[in-house]
């Protein structure tokens, strides 16, 4: 029987590494894909994903097992990605420049292993998702989280309410406005209707 | 129209199936009529899955090893602050059975500020009536003023403004002193040198 995430929480908080240890096993993934989408960094991404356990651990005397766990992990790693970008635009690092940069050699190295890709097909691949990531990247920050969190982390809409600390309204309403940017977005970019048939 | 705009509203939560099973058939059925609305329909889809076409990234190999010692790196350095002061602080908490997330500020802060006040108001009016000799709280019966500026082969000057002579006075003129005014504001020019 798998134990549930709050009480391996709890064993932890009582000092229990190895719960721990088995809640990042179950994470890491998540975690990782989640903030890389927000903050388009894989090498910050892991950092910051390290970082988010790191203070679940420190902050594990707080934790209350009424509240869910996994939301918990991503109300904490949302704060994280939200201060990286804060910090991003104070020092006016370009957020782009870094995606290109760091695209080339980690993100998607694992499509070379893919041998159901031909070259052409596959640099055509990398070439869209680093526009459609450039595009995601374009949309404010609350329709950014709200899409991100629906999309690539499959989580209900009042599971990102607690997570974003509003009301389930307002997050249909962000998901709803970030699609319908998404869309204007995309197809502004190219990448619509006709492109949906190659990949 | 209107219907078409409150039904183009809902298209996410119905691709997200975040919406009662009666509201999906009325989308579906609005969506067999309505032209317009299965176009905007078919790009909010699109769009949804243009965004899924994103691979996952992997994460390495040593991330676990990684965020291991990072943690008992963390937990080492918790451990020295936990210090004295910390622990009798945690004996306080049990002993009194406060809980600071469960505090009396937070569950009732304007309770806590009309008791703070009260109290204030109360220790004020004690202070005003009941004070013993009602005047001032420092004592005007001796007051030192040194005249400056100071040097060495100069005299220095320093009144004494007292209710009663100095004895050392006494001590060296036996002569009687000036009684003490009672207009403080004359005080100053009651100066003897030493």
């Amino acid at each position: 029987m798998r134990t549930s995430d709050e009480e391996l929480m709890t064993r932890c908080r009582n000092g229990d590494m190895s719960a721990f240890e088995l809640l990042v096993i179950r994470y890491k993934d998540l975690i990782i894909n989640y903030i890389h989408r927000c903050i388009c960094d894989y090498h910050r991404a892991e950092d910051l994903a390290q970082e988010t356990f790191i203070r679940v651990l420190r902050s594990a005397r707080s934790y209350e097992p009424k509240c869910q766990f996994k939301n918990w992990i991503y109300l904490i790693a949302t704060n994280l990605c939200r201060n990286e970008v804060r910090n991003r635009h104070r020092r006016k690092t370009a957020f782009l420049d870094d995606l290109v940069s760091e695209g080339e050699d980690v993100n998607y190295s694992f499509l070379m292993r893919d041998v159901s890709y031909l070259p052409d097909e596959l640099y055509e691949k990398k070439e869209q998702q680093l526009m459609i990531q450039q595009t995601l990247n374009l949309l404010p920050e609350n329709q950014r989280i709200a899409l991100n969190l629906v999309t690539y982390q499959d989580l209900r809409y009042d599971e990102i309410a607690e997570i974003m600390n509003c009301s389930v309204s307002a997050v249909k309403s962000l998901i709803h406005r970030a699609r319908q940017n998404m869309k204007t977005l995309l197809l502004e970019a190219g990448i619509g209707e006709s492109s949906n048939a190659k990949v | 129209m209107l219907k078409c705009e409150s039904i183009r509203s809902e298209f996410s939560a119905y691709i997200d199936r975040e919406m009662p099973l009666w509201k999906i058939q009325l989308i579906k059925r609005h969506l067999g009529q309505c032209s317009n609305c299965a176009l905007e329909f078919m790009q909010i889809r699109q769009t949804n899955d243009v965004l899924h076409r994103l691979d996952r990234v992997k994460t390495s190999d040593d991330f676990v090893s990684e965020v291991m010692r990072r943690a008992s790196e963390a937990s080492a350095s918790e451990k020295l602050r936990t210090s004295l002061i910390h622990r009798i602080w945690q004996k306080f908490e049990s002993t009194m059975a406060w809980n600071p997330s469960n505090s009396v500020l937070k569950r009732a802060p304007s309770f806590t500020f009309a008791a703070t006040f009260a109290l204030l108001l109360i220790l004020g009016t004690f202070a005003t009536v009941y004070y013993p000799h009602g005047t001032r709280w420092f004592s005007e019966d001796a007051q030192l003023v040194v005249q400056s500026p100071v040097e060495d082969s100069t005299l220095v000057w320093i009144d004494i403004i007292s209710a009663s002579p100095p004895k050392r006075y006494l001590s060296v003129n036996q002569r009687p002193l000036p009684q003490p005014r009672s207009n403080t504001s004359n005080q100053h020019t009651d100066s003897r040198q030493l």
